[in-house]
């Protein structure tokens, strides 16, 4: 290649040979290894500018604590609100005539549910072994 | 331009290393064509002081746009090439502050005082009489003359025609000579 130059542009010798010098001395003075080292960091640094701020290391780690935070908060809300269920114990065998007001009024809401598959297989039976409170309820809830 | 030595990792290897996030791909690119970007860089005319500046930034600016790179021209001319835009748009920004370079005759060379004096002098006036040359016709003398690139090369770099390339080169040549005899 520059053999070829050379004989080439013979006439242009000492001008290509001045151009060839020149800058020399500026370049070999760079310190090679710290622009090398400047222009990876440099680099590095607009990488992690110009990705989306969804992807950044701080967004990602509030994230994650946000949702950590939520979550606890669901947690002990549901446990702070869960009731347990109430069993109305209803004294069916001693009949309606010695409940109080408060025992007719938990009582009534179960007579207005229809009874299930489960609880007409209980009447399989038959009607004799019933006290009269549960054929009154049985009666209620057939005509409802 | 000495071709990478045998073993060593072609530029295209470097650009694909760096591709997949080795660093080291980027590193070994700066150490193999720093100095001569360098070189170009100064013969543009880049005040030796700006000169690390504008070498990192040619390589971030080249970096930037990588994928661009199709392989038309070997990795330094088109580095090259970028390091001439750049120099172009540090000049305009310096021609907006007005910053007033320090002449490189100026800075301390490597030989004695009265050496240095006087190839300072020689350096400075060709740099002064090649920045006074269009753009087009600097880069490629430039690019053969100091970098000793073929005009098959240049052309493809600079988005012209070899017998373009060579006619630009035989222009730069002529006003050279006329204006430093």
């Amino acid at each position: 290649m520059t053999d070829q130059l050379d004989h080439e542009d013979l006439g242009d010798a000492e001008l290509v040979a001045a151009a060839r010098g020149l800058g020399a001395g500026a370049a070999e003075r760079l310190d090679l290894d710290r622009t090398a080292r400047r222009v990876v960091e440099r680099w590095r640094e607009e990488r992690a500018r110009a990705r989306p701020f969804y992807g950044r290391p701080a967004f990602l780690r509030i994230a994650a604590a946000l949702v950590l935070v939520g979550a606890g908060v669901a947690t002990w809300r549901a446990r702070a609100h869960r009731t347990e269920p109430v069993a109305v114990v209803v004294p069916t065998d001693a009949g309606l005539e010695g409940l109080s007001a408060g025992q007719l009024q938990a009582l009534l809401p179960t007579v207005d549910q229809a009874p299930g598959e489960s609880e007409l297989a209980a009447y399989d039976g038959g009607l004799e072994g019933l006290s009269p409170a549960e054929l009154r309820t049985l009666l209620v809830s057939m005509g409802s | 331009m000495p071709p990478p030595q045998a073993g060593a990792a072609t530029d295209a290897d470097l650009i694909a290393r760096w591709r997949g996030g080795d660093e080291g791909g980027a590193t070994e690119l700066v150490t193999r064509h720093g100095r001569p970007l360098a070189r170009f860089l100064a013969a543009s005319g880049a005040p030796e002081s700006d000169l690390d500046d504008l070498v990192q930034e040619t390589f971030l600016r080249a970096f930037r746009s990588v994928a661009g790179f199709r392989g038309q021209c070997q990795f330094r001319t088109w580095l090259l090439t970028i390091g001439g835009n750049v120099l172009k748009d540090a000049g305009r920004r310096a021609a907006r502050t007005k910053v007033v370079p320090l002449d490189e005759g100026l800075q301390a060379g490597g030989g004695t005082p009265h050496d240095d004096a006087v190839a300072a002098e020689a350096e400075g006036r060709l740099t002064a009489t090649l920045r006074e040359l269009p753009r087009l016709q600097r880069e490629v003398f430039l690019l053969r003359a100091q970098q000793g690139m073929e005009y098959d090369e240049i052309a493809s770099a600079l988005d012209t025609t070899p017998g373009a390339a060579r006619v630009h080169y035989h222009h730069a040549v002529k006003r050279l000579k006329e204006q430093l005899q």
